[in-house]
């Protein structure tokens, strides 16, 4: 459990547009240890997803990771060609998108889909491959994967694309499985059922999971560590309990606040004011301090460290500095 | 408040014919809406919640009459809303209900400058004086927490929140007394989200308005809705009020929604018996109870005989054979055969 | 919005190019004929095949005629032809193809069956049974090329007005009780403007095209009457002694053609609507 299998330091990801440098992704560090869940939250356009585009080094032009490290046991990918980053992507780190339905090839079988990858990363026996492929569909919980093989992705429903995406991502017994929303196109009944499956194959293949989500349930059900981004930042990092239970950033306050909740009552709902700011208006402060309460002077000057606190809880606001802010 | 139903929807349907695969071929049709009954009282929300495709937008597109319904009445105070007889009266059903689109994007004309955009209603249904009009438009711009300096820009101009809120005005310009709000803040990020509620919850105190609330979220739902109708493959399987809906949920596929949300809470037990399977093609629904296929409970009866809304509590409706028979047989509270049902 | 159209266009370096050539073609159409000292239609028969002199710039031809002149008033006939036979085309197209996408059912149903039919024609045949069918002269080729140019306007133009359609706000005006007609002309055509000029514009390049081709076959612009077309037909029995007459109308025809489709390239991407909040 407490193997570290990735670190990720000061990560920082640039988009070059018409109108300069836009930072995605600002000095974002986390780690990853094996058979950990760790999601990553924060609204559209806080650089979640571009984070864990940046561990796969699949950022699209304009984009660029300018500055940081990304250690997979030990070794750094950001120093890898794109040879090596290849054998990587599949065999030790995999990915599920948001959009099964334009992730599949529509012109191929899936059982081909699945097979394809085997054959990339070295095997050599087409029959060997095929019974692979049968073995992965009949995991994700397909009840006829010889027939299954030779569907084609539009003859399945959302949810069973979304199955064959995460037995493609698994067949080469990755490491690390990336899910960037994997739920999110999904209705609820059938997001309830790809979630269990994922928790079912984190038991049986060991993998550790990054899940990428905006949704605060789904994270509660299912990850171990949290990390909140908010405008290209992580502002909390905490283990799952912890952070529910005692959400010290206050954001992270407000967001757990505005969702309204099945199991609660509310007359109005709490919510933050104002709106994200977009990469050319970030604050020169703290970020989110134009929409925080709890805002000072000092916030609106400088920007907050992120501290650790007991019990592995990382926060980045000034609220929290401890003494030393006291005495300063 | 109970006496006479604002909004009656009877018998609803609305079926899409299917492209022939040949010509020989028996002309198929996607039952959107297929039966689907409800009223709606004065000041109340109602909110109708099932999973894509169960017919929930369809049916409020029918409600604003975007779709014309295959069989059925919407009867407004009464009065059918399709019945063309009366010009006046049919015009006039563009002023009392109106709707707020899911997607703040595709639904704001972008040629448009948001004054104008809030305006156009107003011009098309006879407000002239142009002077007038401006005034309306920035007291509804105030009403719905916009500047009046944002009279003059363009749609994209504004985040997606900001965008429901130029919707929203749009739409309170008539003076409606029914809001359709189909997903008006499924697109939105949950902080967002929150502002959008509330302000909603706000502008129905204001003006007693009445609300059809269309969602796939059921916190949502639960948080602003006082009456509830749970729809399967376009058909309703039921309706309670929200505190009865989610403290004791009869219909089997109710209680399997309720159990799949993910709720915020590392503690919380749930997500623990999913639903199986998919949710059928609404071309070939299958016969009978429209849920059999993915029922835990499902029996013979179920696959044969569609099942009829009947009242299980007062107030609460459900559309299933299981309490129906544990009534039959002398039960009386839907609560308890949901029990003996497990 | 106009800034940063013009600032996207500018960037374009190939389209600003084409856009003054066009202009300079335009000026000239317009302009060029009182700056001429001779007459496009006098013959100086002494004085034939005349190659680059002083007193004619581009040399004459068979009849003696001054070739810059024709060539000037050339410029007037076929961009005035190109401009009156694509704008009044694309007014049919733009009508046709609304009603088609707007209205759908049978109606789009008949509109598509006619266009499948217009297109199904090779192009310049149509042309040239339209001018067989009416006769020649510059009114008839510019009705030919109109024609010509109604099945590509329209089948563009509906299939942008069914995107349009299906957008949410135009629901927004069903729902408050617009009529259609004005939800087709406050919504749906300004909303479409942008791909019908970029259209109308690429449509202009082959209009010239058309005419000169027409034109050049005997079946346009008749004799004595200056057309680039016509020229390089008269001039093209001598092209090994006097090549420059049939260079000059050609390099002209090609100029134009080559500038419309590269100003209408440039305008695609500034009026790009996806583009539109970068």
């Amino acid at each position: 459990m407490s193997e570290k299998l990735l670190e990720v330091r000061n990560l920082r990801t640039v988009f070059h547009t018409e109108e300069g440098e836009m930072p995605a992704v600002d000095g974002v560090s986390f780690r990853l240890d094996s058979g950990e869940v760790l999601a990553i939250v924060g609204e559209s356009g806080c650089g979640k997803s571009v984070t864990s585009l940046s561990i796969l080094k699949l950022i699209p032009s304009p984009g660029e990771i300018v500055a940081g490290e990304i250690l997979y046991k030990g070794e750094d990918l950001l120093k890898k060609n794109t040879k090596e980053m290849n054998q990587i992507r599949g065999e030790e780190i995999s990915m599920i998108f948001q959009e099964p339905m334009t992730s599949l090839n529509p012109v191929f079988p899936i059982g081909h889909q699945i097979m394809e990858s085997l054959i990339y990363h070295g095997e050599k026996d087409k029959a060997k491959a095929k019974a692979r492929a049968i073995e992965m569909l009949r995991l994700v919980g397909f009840s006829t994967p010889e027939k299954a093989i030779s569907y084609f992705p539009s003859q399945l429903s959302g949810g069973m694309r979304q199955r064959v995406m995460i037995a493609m991502a698994l067949t080469c017994e990755p490491q690390i499985l990336i899910a960037d929303e994997p739920t999110t196109a999904l209705d609820v009944t059938i997001q309830a059922q790809i979630l269990r499956l994922l928790k079912e194959l984190k038991e049986k293949t060991g993998a550790a999971i990054i899940m990428i989500t905006h949704d605060l349930g789904i994270v509660a059900q299912i990850a171990h560590n949290v990390m909140v981004m908010y405008a290209g930042e992580a502002v909390e990092y905490a283990p799952v309990r912890e952070l529910y239970k005692n959400p010290l950033h206050p954001y992270t306050k407000g967001l757990l606040q505005s969702i309204p909740k099945i199991n609660e009552d509310h007359d109005t709902l709490y919510n933050i004011p104002g709106m994200v700011p977009g990469p050319k208006d970030y604050p020169k402060g703290c970020r989110f301090c134009p929409r925080c309460e709890y805002a000072g002077e000092r916030c609106e000057r400088e920007k907050p460290p992120y501290v650790k606190r007991a019990d592995g809880h990382r926060v980045r606001c000034w609220l929290y500095e401890g003494g030393e802010a006291n005495d300063a | 408040m109970r006496d006479q139903a604002l909004l009656k929807v009877e018998n609803l349907k609305v079926y899409y014919p299917v492209k022939k695969k040949s010509i020989t071929s028996v002309r198929q049709y996607v039952r959107a809406a297929d039966g689907v009954s409800f009223e709606v009282y004065e000041g109340e929300v109602f909110g109708l919640v099932g999973e894509s495709g169960c017919g929930k937008s369809t049916t409020g597109k029918a409600i604003v009459r975007l779709i014309k319904p295959t069989e059925g009445n919407i009867l407004f105070e009464g009065k059918d809303i399709f019945h063309k007889s009366d010009k006046k009266a049919y015009r006039d059903f563009n002023k009392q209900i109106q709707l707020i689109f899911q997607d703040p994007y595709s639904s704001l004309d972008p040629q448009f400058t948001v004054g104008r955009i809030i305006a156009e209603p107003l011009v098309v249904n006879g407000m002239t004086d142009a002077g007038q009009r401006k005034e309306r438009v920035l007291e509804l711009m105030k009403e719905v927490g916009l500047r009046p300096d944002h009279y003059d820009k363009y749609p994209h101009e504004f985040s997606g929140g900001q965008r429901q809120r130029i919707g929203v005005a749009r739409s309170l310009a008539l003076n409606p007394r029914l809001l359709v709000c189909d997903e008006p803040v499924s697109a939105l990020d949950v902080s967002i989200q929150a502002q959008i509620l509330n302000l909603m919850k706000e502008l129905q105190l204001a003006h007693q308005l009445t609300y059809i609330f269309i969602s796939h979220n059921l916190s949502v739902v639960k948080h602003i809705c006082d009456r509830i109708a749970v729809m399967y493959l376009g058909h309703i399987v039921e309706i309670a009020g929200k505190e009865e809906l989610f403290s004791h949920p009869s219909h089997p596929y109710t209680k399997a929604l309720l159990e799949a949300i993910p709720i915020p809470d590392p503690d919380a037990a749930c997500m623990q018996e999913t639903l199986e399977g998919d949710v059928p093609s609404p071309i070939n629904p299958p016969e009978g109870c429209c849920f059999h296929t993915r029922c835990r409970y499902a029996c013979d009866e179920c696959k044969k005989k569609v099942p009829e809304l009947h009242e299980v509590a007062p107030g609460h409706f459900s559309a299933c054979h299981l309490h129906q028979n544990q009534n039959k047989n002398g039960g009386n509270h839907g609560n308890q055969t949901n029990r003996s049902g497990k | 919005m106009i800034k940063v159209f013009l600032k996207r266009f500018a960037k374009k370096k190939l389209s600003v190019v084409a856009f003054f050539v066009l202009m300079f073609f335009i000026f000239i159409a317009l302009f060029g004929p009182r700056l001429c000292k001779y007459d496009p239609l006098d013959q100086d028969l002494r004085n034939i095949y005349a190659g680059i002199s002083r007193e004619h710039w581009l040399g004459t031809d068979n009849l003696g005629r001054d070739t810059l002149t024709r060539l000037v008033y050339g410029a007037r006939v076929s961009l005035g032809i190109s401009f009156s036979g694509v704008l009044s085309g694309c007014m049919i197209g733009i009508l046709l193809g609304v009603c088609a996408g707007y209205f759908g059912k049978w109606v789009d149903t008949v509109i598509c069956r006619l266009i499948d039919v217009m297109l199904a024609f090779p192009g310049l045949l149509l042309a040239i049974v339209i001018s067989a069918v009416l006769g020649n002269g510059v009114k008839n080729t510019a009705l030919a090329v109109s024609i010509f140019s109604v099945p590509s306007i329209a089948r563009m133009v509906r299939s942008v007005v069914l995107g349009i359609k299906n957008q949410e706000y135009i629901q927004a005006c069903q729902i408050v009780g617009e009529s259609n007609s004005r939800v087709i002309f406050t919504h749906v055509i300004p909303n479409a403007m942008s791909q019908i000029i970029v259209n109308t514009t690429l449509n202009l390049g082959s209009a010239i095209l058309t005419a000169s081709s027409l034109s050049f076959l005997g079946m346009g612009v008749q004799p004595p009457d200056p057309e680039w077309g016509t020229m390089l037909n008269n001039a093209m029995t001598v092209i090994r002694t006097s090549p420059i007459g049939v260079v000059m109308p050609g390099i002209c025809i090609t100029l134009v053609v080559l500038s419309f489709s590269l100003l209408g390239d440039g305008l695609r991407d500034a009026l790009d609507p996806k583009l539109k909040n970068v």
